[in-house]
């Protein structure tokens, strides 16, 4: 039987740890919820940007169509070198979320690559935990950002933007690829693949939907999304150019991918911490329980043992009982 | 007008305006009613609006774009 103050010592323990869990899991759940309102923050601008590009796009392919070529952001060229881009936390305690988009990130650089090639792959990382797992796996690391995780700012994402799309221009890398965590809702994310680089609009449009949850408190603007979208296209002026425009919106559309990307990450994260918090203050508070009901019998035991002990004594000090 | 102003970090404007002006790639431009349909370039400035009471307002403009649709609906997209 242990000793009470040992018991006393452990429940305690046990019970700053409990406060400590539960402290964590609500802010996580504040930040998940902020993470989720920055992102949907950015929808109208979204959208309306997606309109603007296929309005410059009709407009060139009515008055010049020659000028939809050659556009480098747009144009595939021989996959020679690429760029990956890896999106986990700084800081662990979230349960499968970084191991989930290094295991996808695994099964594909065992799929498609080969040691021969190795050298061709160069990572982009945010966050410490995928920077850790490049180094040691022996990989090219070109850049990695840390402190993303609580909220990625928009100027970090500007940065983050320039270095890929620079790579991208100068031929350091001919495509792009992001591996980070699909929010789909609180209790659900997925580690996926996105192809960043050649832009493709039917993949810029997708990534920018995805911003709203599938289910939950915010999937209602869906809807009102997928019925926005389709405007009138007129007969525009465009200045200075059609193509000098396109090639202006692009950077900003991608910027817009990478952002939605970044935030979806963080809200991804916030809740894989909040669920892992969660069954944390559930095995602590059941640790508790049988803490509390041990410590309880111990104590019950010794006040009893003290009782006989009393007794006997009063019995062998006066045997007749009088 | 109706005029709509919309950045990463939300919208900054919605609503009526009588007038808008910003700077262009191609030079300062300043958008009425009935403006005909317009996709422009915007250049880093200072975009005013004059609101439905007369009143001026002003928002700092990196880069973006200016698209003016048919029925006097202005859209600005500004970082």
């Amino acid at each position: 039987m242990a000793s009470l103050t040992h018991l006393k010592k452990r429940l305690s323990g046990i019970k700053s740890i409990n406060q400590i869990t539960a402290a964590m899991e609500l802010v996580a759940a504040t930040k998940m919820r902020k993470a989720q309102e920055v992102a949907l923050g950015t929808r109208s601008y979204a959208w309306s940007a997606l309109e603007l590009l296929s309005h410059i796009i009709k407009s060139l392919e009515e008055h010049a169509p020659e000028g939809l070529s050659n556009i480098p952001l747009l144009m595939k060229r021989e996959i020679k070198k690429t760029a990956i881009v890896v999106v986990t936390s700084d800081k662990g305690l979230v349960g499968s979320f970084n191991s989930s988009v290094l295991r996808r990130l695994e099964k594909f650089l065992k799929e498609e690559t080969n040691p021969s090639n190795w050298g061709n792959v160069t990572f982009i990382t945010i966050g410490q935990k995928g920077a850790d797992y490049v180094r040691k796996r022996g990989g090219t690391l070109y850049r990695t950002f840390t402190n993303y995780s609580d909220l990625a700012r928009l100027d970090e994402i500007s940065e983050l933007t320039s270095v890929i799309v620079n790579g991208y221009l100068d031929g350091t890398w001919d495509e792009v690829l992001v591996f980070s965590a699909n929010f789909i809702s609180a209790l659900r994310q997925e580690a996926i693949m996105r192809e960043l680089l050649p832009m493709d609009f039917k993949r810029v449009k997708n990534s920018i939907r995805e911003v709203v949850p599938e289910t939950g408190r915010y999937s209602d603007l869906k809807r009102e999304m997928l019925e926005s979208s389709e405007g009138r296209p007129f007969d525009y002026v465009i200045e200075p150019s059609p193509r000098i425009a396109l090639e202006k919106l692009l950077p900003h559309l991608l910027r817009i991918q990478v952002y939605t990307i970044m935030l979806e990450a963080n809200a991804s994260e916030h809740s894989a911490r909040r669920v892992a918090m969660k069954n944390a203050s559930d095995n602590a508070g059941e640790l508790i329980n049988n803490l509390t009901l041990l410590y309880n019998r111990s104590r019950q035991e010794l006040i009893t043992k003290e009782l006989t002990e009393i007794t006997s004594t009063v019995a062998a000090i006066n045997p007749t009982g009088n | 007008m109706r005029l709509r102003i919309h950045s990463l970090q939300g919208t900054l404007y919605d609503g009526k305006a009588k007038r808008l002006t910003l700077p262009t790639e191609v030079g300062e431009i300043t958008v009425l009613d009935e403006h005909e349909p317009l996709i422009s370039v915007t250049k880093q400035g200072l975009a005013i609006v004059e609101d439905g009471e007369g009143k001026e307002q002003f928002f700092r403009i990196n880069s973006g774009f200016l698209e003016v649709k048919s029925g006097s609906e202005v859209l600005v997209l500004a970082d």
